[in-house]
């Protein structure tokens, strides 16, 4: 018994000393579709988040703690979000999960934070209905479509004058159904209930448009404006088509025209009257903006891909700010900081969430096509 | 016309594929206890009379009646369940099944449940698969190949695998059989073994049996009857000794069988 | 050889136990080991029957998630309330927007469906051999797809149906499982399962010895369809979203990959395929975040566990083309691990 009394009491001391030389760190949960169609909108949002982390742990951390990002990939399945979900909550024991970009996933992983009492932060779903169907611990860092349906739909009537309006929509997709509903209602609150001339669809994955071209062509009450509402893949293929068919008329969208594809394929019609909401101009000559294009340029050698990017970073410095405000690392303190946020400055707008919502108040950045180029037009606070 | 009380009545039965008339009028009256040679060289179209026979094909015109009825649209299962069985030119045994099962799988054509009692695993069914098992084991043990029964199909000799082809028809309990060149790859003693076996079976289950074979010394020593078939034409029929007469059948097709008689 | 008293006798013990187990494990592991246990349990439902049409039969059919889909909205439609259902999917027929059902009749009825759809495609597409079988079951996967997205009123399109009520649970999959390998087994080792294998192993030769093809394929066929149904059914309230993009090839391909590693012709290789082929990503996951190994750091490697799984794949096609237990079936009377690696030999039990 006796010589074992020394090295358990040497392991002991060494337990003792271990739990009091670093304070533990705080485990943020992110889960992304880093495998998978969802990759290319969730692959920079966890660059973002990753790098924000960065940030604030080298500043300090937060509470005197380390921020400890713990990522898994949800592999654009939503059996398998749901496993990561539930890995981060009872594995992993994170305090906060931020993550998707598409509601299909978030509202798979959100009820499980739900009932966990765990706060999750979507950094890019936009679904507007989401946080009031899934409860209280879920928030939305990015605006509802129905934010930017509007703003479009006003800046086409006030900017652009435009008193008629065509719209294409993607009718096999969530989003795009949901933005042009979102467009007609208030374009029509505005222009009058026979203000929308045609409203047509396609499919995604569609590369000939010729129909829906000669469709809009055929109209005799030509429209004013044109709202295409589609994702990242058909933006160019259809701008391309409709202006190659010399319809010149103003084309306005929504986030999903926010990518490099709208360039390269729709090539130079493009540059003629192509405008869209997003979340952030990336061009702009705001310092928080050209501060946080720097720090990503140099830690990952290139450009933010796309505003996803900024709205992950976005992400994570709120839940630090929150975390600060409750002065606690806990899940429920957390949840009531993050629902008072209030004037909180990011990269993508001030974020505020109005009382009982928690989709954010937060300005819409209008951007144009110039020569091959997004250019910021207005940022739009509604 | 023929006589259409036998067992088996074939009258003017007729295959066209496409311009090519590989079946030309056949014509066969079979009743119970006799056997039947259907000779001729390679592509005669003696197989093409077995598959229109069993109904794998429909023929382009003629009749075929088993036991009274006309079974001429008739699909291949609705025949064996009538009452015509066959084996086949190139063996077709369910080679992932064992020996037993793939006779299973003919005797079941008289199960005698249904998914119900599958499902409800009664006693009705368990009785009726013991007795399934039991006819199975009965038809090889017919063929004396009992030993092998639990050795997948696929393993088994060549000579035992053309046997389980004969057991596994009969297990279908018919009353036509057609057999499509059993001896085939078979030595002397073993074709004489064969014979004696064809031979017993047809009494035991007083069968009537349609023969397909290029072994003369089988065809003649076993056939009452024997029809040379050439280019889809029955040439001549009659007895073994007149056919081995008959000059034209001479002339152009047993100088051209594999054994002389 | 064991007799059947003996056998059903361990059996019933097993399941039992199983329960007993099943029990504890609730109990005491955590809601994310629970989640594993459940999609294990789901996928072996879903295994088990693709196995049935798939290697049984020789259906070699790539539209089980299409069926999937089928059990899992019509299931949904039946278990939502009929306020949410107001407000989600306004345009529903009177009679199907105030019907609530107990998610036991809204589960069966969603496997019944399933299979009739199947019963429908099957009668024509049957027919048809090898890749254009296959093929055909992938055209009525675009269908049923389509057809969702499509009838909107009926199924909210492609925003699909969110929120539904996480019903399933160990007991319900435990149920499902049960119930799936008792009624698969019973008509294997029936007339109508040799019936099925002899289609698959010689389609003419079948026929001639009485066996009606349609009758026996199309059997296959819906019965895998309906446990594909049920399994969709638990896998929808599991997640508790479906959208149109939920049952995808994808979907499909992921089933058959388990089917074939495990052995396309064997109940326990359905189950074993489902297993490991569910376990094993998942074990995977913690090899993809980035894992420090005696002082060696290993950078976040996502995409890792697919690579992985790939390779597997091949290697088990290569090295066992006929799945990792073949043709072999677990039986009491052969409960040593020798002959799990033997190959051919007996097949009966």
């Amino acid at each position: 018994m006796k010589k074992f009394l020394v090295p358990f009491m040497l392991i002991a001391l060494l337990f003792a000393f271990n739990a009091f030389a670093e304070t533990p760190p705080i485990k943020i949960g992110a889960i992304f579709n880093l495998t998978g169609d969802q990759s290319s909108l969730d692959a920079p949002s966890l660059n973002g988040l990753n790098l924000a982390a960065k940030e604030i742990n080298a500043a300090g951390g937060v509470l005197g703690r380390k921020i400890q990002v713990v990522s898994l990939d949800g592999k654009t399945d939503q059996a398998v979000s749901t496993n990561a979900a539930l890995k981060l909550i009872n594995v992993e024991k994170v305090v906060a999960i931020a993550g998707f970009s598409d509601s299909n996933y978030a509202l798979a992983a959100g009820p499980i934070a739900q009932k966990a009492k765990i706060p999750f932060i979507t950094t890019g779903a936009t679904l507007p209905t989401m946080p009031d169907q899934v409860g209280d611990y879920f928030f939305m860092t990015p605006y509802g479509d129905n934010t930017q349906a509007y703003v479009g739909a006003e800046f086409a009537s006030k900017d652009l004058k435009a008193k008629t309006a065509y719209v294409l929509k993607d009718a096999a997709m969530d989003f795009t159904i949901n933005l042009a509903a979102y467009f007609e209602e208030r374009f029509k609150k505005i222009n009058g209930k026979d203000a929308i001339v045609l409203e047509d669809t396609f499919k995604t994955g569609d590369q000939d448009f010729s129909a829906q071209v000669n469709r809009l062509k055929a109209l005799t009450k030509k429209p004013d404006l044109l709202y295409i509402s589609s994702g990242p893949s058909e933006c160019g293929i259809i701008v391309k088509q409709i202006r190659a068919a010399g319809i010149n008329t103003p084309v306005i969208s929504g986030d999903g025209f926010d990518t490099p594809l709208l360039i390269e394929l729709g090539g130079k019609g493009a540059n003629i009257d192509t405008y869209f909401t997003t979340h952030a101009s990336l061009t702009s000559e705001e310092p928080k903006v050209k501060k946080f294009v720097q720090a990503y340029k140099s830690q990952f050698k290139t450009a933010p891909e796309n505003a996803f990017a900024a709205l992950g970073y976005d992400t994570m410095y709120l839940i630090a700010d929150a975390i600060k405000r409750a002065k606690s690392a806990n899940p429920s303190a957390i949840r009531i900081a993050l629902a008072k946020t209030k004037d909180f400055k990011a990269v993508t707008g001030t974020i505020t969430y109005p009382a009982n919502s928690r989709v954010p108040l937060k300005s819409v950045a209008v951007l144009k096509v110039v020569d091959g180029q997004f250019k910021f037009v207005k940022s739009v606070t509604p | 016309m023929g006589d259409s009380r036998a067992l088996l009545h074939v009258n003017e039965l007729t295959k066209n594929f496409k311009g090519l008339l590989a079946v030309d009028h056949y014509q066969l009256d079979i009743s119970a206890g006799e056997i039947v040679g259907l000779i001729g060289p390679n592509g005669a179209g003696k197989t093409t009379v077995f598959n229109l026979l069993t109904g794998i094909f429909p023929p382009s015109s003629g009749k075929i009646q088993l036991k009274g009825q006309d079974i001429t649209r008739f699909r291949p299962d609705q025949i064996a369940k009538k009452g015509m069985a066959r084996t086949f030119q190139n063996i077709r045994l369910f080679g992932e099944l064992s020996a037993l099962q793939n006779v299973l799988v003919a005797a079941q054509i008289h199960k005698k449940y249904h998914l119900s009692s599958v499902l409800a695993g009664s006693g009705a069914f368990s009785k009726e698969e013991k007795s399934l098992n039991a006819q199975a084991e009965y038809y090889l043990k017919v063929l004396g190949i009992h030993g092998i029964q639990n050795q997948l199909a696929k393993n088994l000799a060549y000579g035992v695998q053309r046997k389980l082809e004969i057991a596994r028809a009969l297990a279908t309990g018919p009353q036509v059989l057609l057999l499509d060149e059993p001896a085939a790859g078979m030595n002397h003693q073993e074709s004489i073994e064969l014979m004696e076996s064809i031979r017993r079976l047809r009494d035991e289950f007083n069968l009537a049996i349609i023969l397909i074979e290029h072994d003369m010394h089988v065809v003649m020593n076993l056939c009452q009857r024997l029809q040379v078939l050439s280019y889809g034409r029955i040439i001549a029929e009659g007895t073994p000794a007149a056919i081995k007469m008959n000059p034209m059948v001479i002339e152009a097709y047993l100088g051209r069988s594999k054994t002389s008689a | 050889m064991m007799n059947t008293k003996t056998a059903k006798l361990y059996t019933i013990v097993f399941l039992v136990f199983g329960t007993g187990v099943l029990y504890l494990l609730n109990r005491f592991l955590s809601p994310y080991h629970m989640q594993i246990i459940n999609l294990i349990g789901i996928n072996i439902i879903l295994v088990v029957s693709l196995n049935l049409s798939n290697g049984f039969c020789g259906i070699f059919s790539l539209g089980h998630a299409g069926f999937m889909a089928v059990g899992a909205y019509v299931t949904a439609i039946l278990t939502i309330p009929a306020a949410k259902k107001f407000i989600l999917l306004p345009q529903l027929p009177g009679w199907l927007a105030s019907l609530q059902l107990p998610f036991l009749f809204a589960l069966l009825l969603g496997g019944l469906v399933a299979s009739i759809c199947a019963l429908v495609i099957g009668y024509p597409v049957l027919r048809l051999r090898g890749h254009y079988l296959s093929v055909a079951t992938l055209g009525f996967l675009v269908i049923i797809q389509v057809f969702i997205t499509q009838m909107d009123g009926l199924t909210r399109g492609a925003r699909g149906l969110n929120g539904l009520e996480s019903f399933t649970n160990v007991w319900w999959i435990w149920f499902g499982v049960i119930l799936t390998i008792y009624i698969v087994a019973k008509v294997i080792h029936s007339a109508y399962g040799r019936g099925m294998i002899a289609v698959k192993e010689d389609e003419l030769a079948a026929e001639c010895l009485g066996v009606n093809l349609t009758s026996h394929k199309l059997l296959a066929f819906c019965l895998s369809a309906f446990f594909a149904g049920i399994g969709g059914a638990l896998w929808g309230h599991l997640i508790t979203v479906i959208t149109p993009g939920s049952f995808s090839y994808s979907q499909t391909f992921n089933l058959v990959v388990m089917s074939v590693v495990g052995g396309m012709s064997s109940i326990t290789g359905g189950v074993v395929g489902a297993l490991l082929m569910t376990l094993i990503p998942e074990l995977l996951r913690n090899l993809e975040s980035g894992i420090t190994l005696w002082g060696i750091n290993l950078p976040p490697l996502y995409g890792l566990s697919q690579i992985i799984l790939a390779i597997a794949l091949i290697l088990v096609i290569l090295f066992r083309p006929n799945g990792l237990l073949g043709r072999l079936e677990f039986s009491w009377t052969r409960l040593q691990i020798k002959s799990l690696f033997r190959k051919g030999g007996d097949t009966t039990h």
